[in-house]
């Protein structure tokens, strides 16, 4: 039994941080530009192809691919914002225009990527050969495990870098008054797009890094994309701490869900949750404070 | 001696409302100039001009001789023209420290040079040292001017232009910013001040411009406006706390 609820924290853990580096994404763009990218999940689909020509088609080594895939999903997000978002950047009241434009571009890159790599689902081997491994007498499949210390590496990387860097400074800065940011000399639309591309690159990677657990098709962002919302939510919208622990607790709670009370409803328990906390706590668990947004 | 900022003959519009007819001042090295108006005359307007935020739709500006109305903010503010925004505008969440960073964003600069940089804002602005490490929303208004002054400092800028310091201060926090806007230009610095405060702008500046409804209706010397009691009266009486 206690071993049982040990390999649920695990997995729920691991699927949790999936989400979290999605809602991280979410988060960033949003607080930088005001924006909601939908097509945010559909990121984690194209670090997931671009590791399958990479360690399917090119035989790289894993260790090789895997940052590479991240960059190159970063660099399609620095390209999606110039078309997306760059410009229609100084109109007021760009806010809804963006938006529908970016489920258009989850439609069109989902279609495009159907058309490149076909109907028929990839699936990658593990980081780790091995399906399970046992410790202190639980078994533990090790991709989970190779989820679970690469997104606390990525995501302490990133607080360095949003707190202990001038160049995260910046990002803060112009997230905070972008025309101030300017008067500065703070490149605006170089920020834009740099925040784009960590969004994006974070996205990327948790493709990359669920995909064997998975299987990689054109479609599997979107799931993720919707739970990793929820996961926003819950967290607290705007919040980077919030977007960690929201996903986290997505995770646990679909985990837990699936395996007490009910398999068959497994994707219906984040919603739950979701609906819950816009019920009774709609700024969700780290919701930011009024004095800090003006 | 040749001007340092020369603005010919702008208008500027925000959508179709026509905010500046036919603008022209100039600023020399080592001047103060303060640009006055009632609310809504254009002042702003003209700082935002000169700084990119806005382009002209006629006239022309230039900066030490290069033309400089078409350029991004964040081309000018490389070139030397640092402008403090009303209302202060200080980076909420960022601290004291880390705002005063981000004025040096113009240029490239070593770490040793930030902290010599810093140093210095912090001689003139004393007040700013205990507050170091504190978020920039939880600072008073006079502390976020200073603030704000500082951080335009940072950028090392050949001219200053501060967009009414005074608004919202105590009458004695007031003062004491207007002597640390003095102190500064004796060090050299040239400033383009807009301001309210008619009675201690005028103590303080060389010149002055008068701006209406958008059209520059006077200009003159510090002196000889302040001698004129019909000016000072004419512009508002906001002098009853002098």
């Amino acid at each position: 039994m206690f071993v049982e609820f040990i390999q649920l924290t695990i997995a729920g853990l691991a699927v949790g941080s999936i989400y979290a580096l999605v809602a991280l994404g979410f988060v960033l763009i949003y607080t930088s530009v005001n924006v909601v990218n939908f097509a945010q999940g559909d990121f984690a689909m194209i670090g997931a192809y671009f590791m399958v020509s990479l360690v399917l088609g090119a035989h790289w080594p894993w260790w090789v691919a895997l940052p590479l895939a991240m960059v190159l999903t970063g660099a399609v997000g620095a390209l999606f914002q110039l078309v997306l978002y760059q410009p229609v950047r100084n109109r007021p009241r760009n806010f809804l225009p963006v938006m529908i434009a970016t489920v258009g571009a989850s439609v069109f890159l989902e279609q495009v990527f159907l058309l490149i790599y076909g109907p028929v689902p990839f699936q990658l081997p593990g980081i780790f050969k091995a399906q399970s491994v046992k410790i202190d007498g639980v078994f533990v499949y090790p991709q989970y495990l190779v989820i679970i210390v690469v997104t606390s590496v990525m995501v302490t990387v990133l607080n360095w870098f949003l707190e202990r860097t001038k160049l995260g400074k910046q990002l803060q800065a112009t997230a905070q008054d972008a025309d101030t940011a300017r008067l500065m000399g703070i490149r605006v639309a170089r920020m834009t797009a740099l925040i784009f591309a960590i969004s994006t690159g974070l996205g990327g990677l948790a493709g990359i890094l669920i995909a064997p657990v998975y299987t990689v098709t054109a479609g599997m962002g979107s799931t993720i994309a919707l739970k990793a919302f929820a996961s926003a939510i819950v967290g607290g919208f705007g919040s980077i701490k919030g977007a960690i622990v929201g996903g986290l607790t997505i995770g646990l709670v679909e985990t837990y869900g699936a395996t007490y009370i009910s398999g068959s409803y497994r994707d219906a328990f984040p919603f739950i949750v979701l609906i819950l906390f816009l019920i009774f706590r709609p700024s969700g668990l780290f919701g930011e404070k009024v004095s800090q947004k003006v | 001696m040749p001007n340092m900022l020369e603005v010919r003959n702008i208008s500027a519009r925000y959508g179709n409302v026509t905010a500046l007819h036919d603008v022209s001042l100039t600023v020399g090295q080592g001047e103060i100039i303060v640009l006055l108006g009632v609310n809504g005359a254009g002042k702003s307007t003209t700082l935002k001009t000169i700084s990119g935020l806005l382009h002209p739709v006629r006239g022309g500006i230039t900066f030490e001789g290069e033309a400089i109305d078409r350029m991004s903010p964040e081309s000018i503010v490389r070139r030397g023209i640092a402008h403090v925004p009303e209302g202060r505008h200080v980076f909420p969440g960022l601290t004291v420290r880390e705002n005063l960073v981000m004025g040096t964003s113009n240029r490239k600069v070593t770490r040793a040079e930030t902290e010599s940089d810093i140093e210095r804002i912090l001689e003139i602005f004393p007040d700013l040292k205990r507050l170091y490490t504190q978020m920039g929303w939880s600072l008073s208004g006079g502390q976020q001017q200073m603030l704000a002054i500082g951080r335009g400092l940072m950028a090392r800028p050949k001219l200053l232009m501060l967009d009414e310091p005074s608004l919202g201060l105590a009458p004695v926090i007031i003062k004491q910013v207007f002597r640390t806007i003095k102190s500064i230009n004796e060090a050299g610095m040239t400033i383009l001040l807009v301001e309210q405060n008619v009675g201690l702008s005028l103590k303080i500046a060389h010149r002055a411009y008068l701006l209406e409804t958008g059209r520059m209706i006077r200009t003159d010397t510090a002196d000889a406006l302040r001698e004129d009691d019909g000016f000072r009266n004419a512009l508002l009486g906001v002098t009853a706390d002098e």
